[in-house]
């Protein structure tokens, strides 16, 4: 009941302050939006890469050729098409596909670009998640019979026809080395996740069988599989079951680098979490600042009022009340500020999310430590000059000038 | 209800001390209505602050109804100037950009006095002192009598048993401290024990004893002829 008379003398005193509580406010305002911002755009940035993760990363595999062992890469520890039978064939195996890409030179019309043509079987697409927007992935009967096809994204057959149905259209593709007239015969949808996308940089990529591409390349020799595990099994355990299987195969699997992306998510993951702690804690000494902020302002009205104190005490307020009354003050002006901070930030944090097409989260997480932050903000920097004005003699308060 | 044994006062600044009361030795009863005077310096205010316990003495002995004041704490000593005692000061010391009515009620609201019950005593209380149409005016919307009648409802609305007058005239026209004496007289007659300071002879006259202060001690303390006569007049 007391705390409520008090309550309403701390809002009007605020409130009768406009300009000076806002400026009293501003620090904690920015380093609570600062750190808002950051938690967002982190979180985002998580959001995006789990997402993508779970639609095209689990349980897939690469192997790669090792380049930085003792002993030099040789011929023979190339893939053949037998080696990927056998590894498609295994039981963990959902599918396996050969993989050689290059940087090619495509050019229709007028038109040029450059992207990354990759030579694969055609269960790729049970390997990785493709999905095309128009017409069709590549067939067995593209590889087996050699056909001149290719699958674009859409970035590049925009780059190439400014629009999305270009299918049945040639385009010439060049290594440099040699040249071919291949086929549209789909366009490959982008990617949901912005952040793979904006990893991409502006380049664009391209599937095409990889008989065209040993051609091609002028190869008939593989560096990597890329493959997709049995959803039952362990990513790790597959891999390592697949390296004795080209072990029987007379490989040597010392120079095979197996990696899976659930750990190279997670390293990303781990990357993000930390740069997104570090900055926070780094935002979070403006916190500091505005405590400090709030701190002085008090200290100057402790000050302003000492009169009023000395009335308070002269007609019966314990020490109790006055340092409630200054407290309070303090935790309002922190909480208000921690709020607007909160708002702001959220607003700000927002708007770039959505520049970047990231999803936007705003964690229960993030507001109640805001808010939590800003109360312990209030509490630490407003007690000292509330206990000041409580300690206050009231004869001498009452003489105050 | 008052008793006062060899108190004294000394103010230290740096090497300098100042002795403000000199053991002064005052017995006040339930109900009186005491003037004190004296020159300026002489210890009045002092006296007044230590008896309305916002003040502690140097030395010396304070009973206030039976309880001895020196061993009190700082919040014992805010709960009798809450309920016990009620102080109007010669500046008046009401609260800025607060409501008379906001004003009186601020001493039940650390009473613990609910809202409803606050609002209504303070209303009576303020009609009672004849401010009835003034409830929310802000202080610097009253003139000084006003103001200083706004004090005096603050004052006298946990029904105090001492009200403790510091120069209440002293920035006040002749009328307006005539109105404001007149307030004090009937507050007395219900029974309040009055103890009030004044520089005006005339003022002083009103009550039923005047004690004087010179250099931090009595002087003199003796009944009010006027008053005296007044009672004993059978007209
Ligand atoms: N806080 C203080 N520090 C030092 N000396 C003080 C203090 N308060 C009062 N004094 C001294 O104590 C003496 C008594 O002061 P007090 O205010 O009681 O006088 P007074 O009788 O009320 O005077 P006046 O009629 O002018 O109000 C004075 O000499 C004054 O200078
Ligand atoms: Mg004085």
């Amino acid at each position: 009941m007391v705390l409520i008379e008090i309550l309403k003398v701390s809002v009007q005193n605020i409130w009768s302050n406009k300009m000076r509580s806002i400026l009293t406010m501003l620090g904690l305002i920015i380093g609570i939006m600062a750190v808002v911002i950051i938690t967002t755009l982190g979180n985002a940035a998580q959001a995006d890469i789990y997402s993508a993760f779970n639609e095209e990363g689990k349980g897939k595999i690469n192997i790669n050729l090792n380049y930085n062992t003792e002993r030099p890469v040789q011929y023979r520890d190339f893939f053949t098409e037998d080696d990927v039978s056998a590894v498609d064939s295994h039981e963990d195996v959902l599918a396996a596909s050969a993989e050689i890409t290059r940087w090619v030179t495509l050019n229709y019309g007028n038109e040029e670009t450059t992207i990354n043509l990759l030579g694969v079987n055609s269960n790729y697409n049970e390997v990785e998640s493709i999905e095309v927007s128009r017409g069709r992935f590549l067939t067995e009967e593209d590889v087996r019979g050699r056909r001149n096809v290719i699958i674009i994204d859409e970035r590049t057959a925009m780059t190439l026809f400014d629009t999305l149905d270009c299918i049945g259209e040639k385009i010439s593709v060049t290594t440099g080395y040699f040249t071919a007239e291949l086929m549209v015969v789909g366009v490959d949808k982008l990617s949901d996740s912005a952040i793979l996308n904006m990893a991409m940089g502006n380049y664009g990529y391209g599937y095409t069988p990889i008989t065209i591409a040993s051609r091609m390349y002028y190869t008939d020799r593989y560096p990597r599989l890329m493959v997709h595990v049995n959803e039952l099994v362990d990513v790790d355990s597959a891999g390592g079951r697949i390296l004795t299987l080209l072990e029987r195969r007379n490989k040597d699997s010392e120079i095979y680098r197996v990696s899976n992306r659930e750990s190279e998510f997670k390293q990303v993951n781990q990357v993000i979490n930390t740069l997104t702690t570090i900055i926070s804690g780094i935002a979070a000494i403006s916190l500091l600042v505005g405590g400090i902020g709030i701190m002085n302002i008090m200290l100057v009205s402790v000050t302003e009022r000492t009169r009023e104190v000395g009335i308070k005490k002269a007609i019966g307020a314990k020490r109790g009340v006055i340092l409630l009354q200054f407290l309070l003050e303090a935790i309002i002006l922190s909480v208000l500020g921690g709020l607007l901070g909160l708002a702001i930030g959220s607003a700000i944090g927002y708007g770039m999310v959505s520049m970047f097409k990231l999803p936007f989260i705003i964690s229960s997480n993030s507001i109640t430590m805001a808010f939590i932050f800003s109360i312990l903000v209030g509490v630490i920097f407003g007690v000292y000059p509330a206990n000041k004005a409580s300690k206050m003699d009231p004869i001498n308060a009452l003489r105050y000038e | 209800m008052i008793e006062i044994k060899n108190l004294s006062k000394i103010y230290k600044t740096g090497n300098i001390s100042v002795t403000a009361l000199k053991n002064v030795t005052l017995k006040i009863e339930k109900g009186e209505f005491v003037g004190i005077m004296g020159p300026s310096g002489s210890g009045k205010s002092t006296f007044m602050n230590i008896i309305g316990c916002l003040d502690r003495p140097t030395s010396g002995l304070y009973v206030l109804d039976d309880k001895t004041i020196e061993n009190m704490s700082d919040n014992e000593l805010a709960e009798v100037r809450n309920n016990k005692i009620g102080f109007v000061f010669q500046s008046f010391n009401l609260l800025p950009r607060t409501s008379a009515l906001k004003n009186v009620e601020l001493p039940m609201v650390y009473a613990k006095v609910s809202a409803k019950e606050r609002r209504s005593r303070a209303l009576e209380a303020l009609d009672w002192v004849g401010l009835g149409d003034r409830t929310h005016h802000n202080p610097n919307e009253l003139s000084g009598g006003q103001k200083q009648r706004v004090a005096i409802a603050r004052s006298l609305v946990n029904q105090p048993a001492i009200i403790l007058a510091d120069e209440p005239t002293g920035n006040l026209d002749t009328k307006s401290g005539e109105e404001v004496m007149e307030i004090f007289k009937k507050l007395n007659k219900d029974g309040v024990t009055i103890i009030l300071v004044t520089h005006e002879r005339d003022i002083a006259e009103q009550s039923k004893r005047i004690v004087t202060f010179r250099d931090g001690e009595i002087i003199s303390d003796e009944l009010n002829d006027r008053e005296a006569k007044l009672k004993s007049d059978p007209a």
